[in-house]
């Protein structure tokens, strides 16, 4: 395992050790997980359908702790982490679920407008202006006063996506993100990661589509049997 | 932006809790009702009676004015008066007649001296005064009143239970509904913990809508139930002894009652923000 980890100047953004999970009493999903983060690096997460990776992204995210090993997020050990501190924490993550999860009886702006909302540090009128300024980034203007059972599926993964960057998480997490957009809509939203890397976004995609990675050099996270396969990417 | 994350509104499990907080809240005014009532009336009772009683000496060879000397000289005692045979006579009238035709002298009548209490003073000494003459008898009003205060002690107490009683049913109401609303709204719950809402923020959006429900259906109990208390201590008053006088809460008790809303709506607050925070701790 070469650059991973540090890139020499801080420690890791994320770092797991020896990290298993389960679910209930049921057998270990995940096994002996040893990753490094390092701040303002890219991954692709590959693994067939049912490998993992999303449950590896909730650990991520903090939504789950490990039911083993040692994790660090952004230098604190969540093994010592008090509950009410997670939330914190959570707030420079950004995540993209497969899913969406998006609250149907909202709008896209309010919805792209809840971490904002939920973090409590800003007033209204400052959430407002920010919000529209990226709507309008990801091309939804017209559709910011929508509720997400009328948008299309590619809208539904840009208001996502606009919620899971909005505050500006120095990690950001998408779960099959071009799973659900046809190709054209796949390479846009690729494009918009790549921006938001470029900008000092950690950045983690999950996906079970290997030719995805292929198209872009960045080192891949393999997931097989729950165990993690460090491969390199095309520039390797 | 005013609109909330949580539809909390249109959750079906919350929409009978006002009319059972309406009913448990009606219970609640009109047991306290009771209570109060019972207390003012009860403390009238000892305040015109405590301090007044009488001795009754059987006719005999007892030297009155001696004995009311010594009555007088008690500390306890402030005022003494020995009732002339006359007025003991009269008192008799309902069963003898009319006493003007009676020669009162033939009547073996009891002497009676009417004997004032300084105030707060017991009849201790005055009972202790008496103790080995039997011919002498101490009446206090005390004594027929005493069952009676303990009949209404008792009421007050069965009132207070059930006050209670309506209180502790209005917080179970209010964790049944805060669970199932919270059930019922888990992904949205799990999804704004996600994108980082502490606990508190959470608790908050329920704290508010049980404190909503729990003012309504306070207030649309306990304003029916002051009618209720008006109404049921002025018909007591009215058609009742003298006894029930004082049977009507202070005006303490009127805006304790009064207050119920506010103090409803204040426990179904503390109940959901508990209900949620322990729910939600259980499950990070
Ligand atoms: N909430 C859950 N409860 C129990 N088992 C789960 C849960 N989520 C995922 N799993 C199991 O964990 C394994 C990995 O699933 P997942 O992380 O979703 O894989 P992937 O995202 O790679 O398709 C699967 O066997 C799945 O059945
Ligand atoms: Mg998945």
């Amino acid at each position: 395992m070469q650059q991973q980890g540090t890139d020499g100047t801080g420690e890791p953004l994320v770092a797991m050790r020896n990290v298993g999970l389960r679910y209930g009493t049921g057998p270990e999903v995940l096994r002996d997980l040893d990753l490094e983060l390092a701040e303002g690096s890219f991954h692709f997460l590959t693994g067939r359908s049912g490998a993992g990776k999303s449950s590896l992204l909730s650990l991520l995210h903090l939504s789950r702790r490990p039911s083993r090993g040692l994790m660090r997020v952004f230098g604190h050990d969540m093994q010592d982490m008090p509950a009410r501190d997670v939330p914190v924490l959570r707030r420079r993550i950004g995540v993209v679920f497969q899913d969406f999860r998006l609250l149907d009886h909202l709008s896209a702006q309010e919805n792209v407008a809840l971490p904002l909302k939920v973090a409590n540090t800003m007033d209204a009128e400052r959430i407002d202006e920010i919000v529209r300024e990226l709507i309008d980034w990801v091309g939804l203007g017209q559709q910011a006063q929508a509720r997400p059972p009328t948008l299309s599926g590619g809208e539904k993964q840009r208001v996502a996506i606009a919620r899971a960057v909005i505050s500006s998480p120095r990690l950001l997490l998408a779960d099959e993100p071009t799973g659900n957009v046809d190709q054209e809509m796949g390479e846009r939203l690729m494009r918009l990661f790549v921006k938001l890397n470029s900008l000092g976004t950690t950045i983690v995609i999950a996906t079970h589509d290997l030719s995805l990675p292929g198209q872009y050099g960045y080192p891949l996270l393999h997931l097989e049997d729950g165990r993690l396969t460090h491969e390199s990417g095309g520039t390797a | 932006m005013s609109v909330s994350e949580l539809s909390l509104d249109r959750d079906p499990s919350s929409r009978f809790v006002p009319w059972i907080v309406a009913a448990l809240s009606l219970m609640c005014a009109i047991a306290l009702g009771t209570a109060f009532a019972l207390a003012s009336m009860t403390a009238d009772w000892g305040r015109a009676a405590s301090d007044q009683v009488t001795l009754r000496v059987a006719t005999g060879d007892t030297d009155i004015p001696a004995l009311v000397d010594q009555v007088a000289q008690l500390d306890a005692v402030s005022r003494i008066e020995h009732l002339p045979r006359e007025q003991v006579a009269r008192m008799l009238q309902p069963w003898l007649g009319d006493v003007a035709q009676v020669d009162t002298a033939l009547l073996p009548l009891p002497a009676l001296i009417d004997v004032r209490l300084k105030p707060g003073a017991n009849t201790t000494e005055l009972r202790a005064l008496i103790a080995d003459r039997s011919e002498i008898t101490l009446d206090s009003a005390d004594a027929w009143l005493a069952p009676l205060q303990d009949l209404a002690g008792l009421a007050r107490l069965v009132a207070w239970v059930l006050a209670a009683v309506a209180v502790g049913a209005i917080m179970l109401v209010t964790v049944f509904a805060t669970r199932s609303a919270l059930v019922n709204q888990r992904q949205t719950v799990d999804l704004l913990r996600l994108i980082g809402a502490a606990d508190g923020y959470i608790a908050k959006r329920f704290q508010r809508h049980g404190l909503r429900l729990a003012l309504v259906g306070g207030i649309a109990g306990t304003v029916p139930g002051l009618i209720v208390i008006f109404f049921a201590t002025a018909a007591a008053r009215l058609q009742g002894a003298a006894l029930l006088n004082g049977l009507t809460p202070s005006l303490a008790g009127w805006l304790a009652i009064a207050a119920l809303p506010l103090i409803v709506a204040l426990v179904a607050t503390f109940t959901a923000r508990v209900t949620v925070l322990k729910l939600l701790r259980a499950s990070w």
